[in-house]
């Protein structure tokens, strides 16, 4: 249909005619502007269309924070009661044949079970003997390889998030203020990066390749998982694993770690400990979200300045033992502070890149 | 306009998460559509009891179906159609049984918006709005849906003919018809 016979209605409808009407961008109001000169006859449709666009009322209507918590309550409890029942489900047989068919069933699960207990010890036999094998190879080619290869470096400087694609596909979102370096076109055995601070990494599969992340003196080598780790100075290093297995490694000592599992390894000295983390907690920087819990004070303001590439001056000392808490989601720096500020009983400044704090007496 | 329906590097992840049969990837995505749903919901149905009921059951077959789902299907729109499909259901059982369902209004508070808050420098006139919410407000529930897809959640035709579940020609006609009906109104 051409648009010489537009009615009111057509007008209203066109994605384009809204770009002109609401964007105002230049092709759109090029293309209007000479359709007015060559059409002055549609002037009156055009005028009660841009009318009705720009008076269409938006009803929204809202729910309350507790309902929308209640509401969510109510399908994760039936999540769990699901898996439950699909757990415990007792079957009374009717007849023979019912018996028969279920104890084939549960024989089908059991072998099922088996294999994938044997595919995940078959992963893990892979990822250890990558793991030696690429530390071989990692001696020489230090000697040979590492003068000429181009290192690739991805920097996130503090305040800004970045997301890299690696050549295999492999991802990478770069939390503020972290850095990962590798070779270019990785070498041939292997995909090893550096890391400085925190990144989680989404490894594209690939058996004949591990992909290890050097943080320091600890290695975590992955064939096709996804993981988060922390690394920041004065930090403790921690790794998180969402899928997959990986393999850490720090001197002699190494662990396996199964999804929902985590290390976290003290700066202090090589000991580490192995526990099961808060998929939330770790994963927040991802979704914007600053979380502490019982955090020194010291520690939560170099995560502000990592996190919004400021600098946090003490005009006066830290109370001792002053500890944070709080969850603070795509929040503005002044917002965090002023909820701060509250509990932690301090008065604050900000001037351009500084923030001055003041503890009150 | 399409641009921010683009499946994001935070969705993907939590899109995995979810796909790995983890709660938080679920509570990810309830977190965040369920405003928009509910808004999008009461739209149809009226009746706030049985928008919650059907966001529970959406977000439970999401779960349910997730290792089923592709992941290149556009996670928003496919939540709108699950809701739309449940809550039309729902209307034309209702119709049979003649029930009327009571209005409650306990829980959520009108807000309306008009589409001028994104511009600058437009001279509103307020009866004209005022016109136009009772004509909104009289249109058939579908009609209503379109619209809304269309004008307020920056869908494409293509996609709401698919959340709708009708065909790209009965969307331009939907739509059609109650942009007359808007028409009327003002004139």
């Amino acid at each position: 249909m051409s648009k010489a016979n537009y009615t009111v209605e057509d007008f209203v409808l066109d994605p384009e005619f809204r770009d002109w009407i609401f964007k105002n961008n230049p092709e759109a109001r090029a293309y209007w502007e000479s359709f007015l000169q060559k059409h002055p006859e549609k002037i009156k449709e055009i005028e009660l269309a841009r009318k009705i666009l720009i008076h269409l009322p938006h009803e929204k209507k809202q729910i309350s924070e507790t309902v929308k918590n209640d509401l969510w309550e109510g399908i994760s409890q039936k999540i769990e009661e699901e898996t439950v029942e699909q757990s415990d489900t007792k079957v009374v047989n009717l007849d023979s044949w019912s018996a028969i068919k279920q104890y084939e069933q549960e024989q089908l699960k059991k072998s099922r079970i088996a294999w994938k207990r044997k595919a995940v010890a078959i992963l893990i036999l892979i990822a250890t003997a990558g793991f030696f094998l690429t530390k071989t190879i990692q001696l020489e080619e230090t000697e040979i390889v590492s003068p000429i290869a181009e290192m690739e470096v991805h920097q996130a400087p503090p305040g800004v998030k970045s997301t890299i694609t690696l050549e295999d596909g492999s991802k990478v979102f770069l939390n503020s203020g972290s850095k990962i370096s590798y070779a270019k076109g990785f070498t041939d055995s292997l995909r090893l990066l550096q890391l400085e601070g925190e990144a989680f990494f989404e490894v594209a599969h690939d058996k004949s390749k591990p992909f290890v992340v050097q943080t320091g003196t600890i290695t975590t080598t992955a064939l096709g998982t996804s993981f988060n780790i922390s690394s920041f100075p004065e930090e403790s290093v921690s790794i998180s694993l969402m899928t997959g297995v990986v393999l850490v490694k720090n001197g002699d000592v190494e662990e396996t770690l199964m999804p929902g599992e985590g290390i976290i390894a003290s700066i202090q000295d090589s000991g580490w400990k192995k526990e099961r983390f808060d998929v939330e907690q770790v994963l927040s920087w991802m979704n914007k979200t600053l979380i502490f819990k019982n955090t020194p004070f010291e520690r939560a303001s170099l995560k502000l300045e990592n996190w919004f590439g400021v600098d946090i001056v003490f005009e006066n000392l830290v109370p001792r033992d002053l500890m944070v808490s709080g969850k603070f989601k795509d929040e503005s720096l002044e917002n965090i502070l002023k909820g701060l500020s509250y509990s932690s009983r301090f008065e604050y400044e900000l001037q351009g890149k500084q923030v001055y704090i003041h503890f009150k007496p | 306009m399409n641009a921010q329906l683009q499946i994001s590097e935070e969705e993907l992840t939590y899109w995995t998460l979810l796909k790995e049969g983890e709660q938080s990837g679920l509570r990810f995505f309830y977190e965040k559509y369920v405003d928009d749903l509910f808004s999008f919901g009461m739209g149809i149905a009226k009746c706030e009891h049985q928008v919650k009921d059907a966001i529970q059951e959406v977000f439970l077959d999401l779960w349910k179906y997730r290792s089923k789902i592709n992941s290149s299907v556009l996670i928003k729109a496919y939540l709108y159609k699950c809701l739309a499909n449940k809550l039309f259901k729902l209307a034309k059982v209702d119709k049979k049984n003649k029930s009327i369902h009571s209005d409650y209004m306990e829980d959520w508070e009108l807000l309306v918006e008009s589409s001028e808050s994104k511009l600058i420098n437009i001279q509103i006139e307020s009866h004209l709005k005022e016109k136009l919410v009772k004509a909104i407000e009289s249109l058939p529930d579908r009609q209503k849906a379109v619209i809304n897809c269309l004008f307020f959640e920056d869908f494409s035709y293509e996609e709401t003919s698919q959340i709708m579940n009708i065909n790209l020609r009965s969307t331009y006609t939907l739509a059609w018809k109650a942009v007359g009906s808007l028409k009327k109104y003002l004139s």
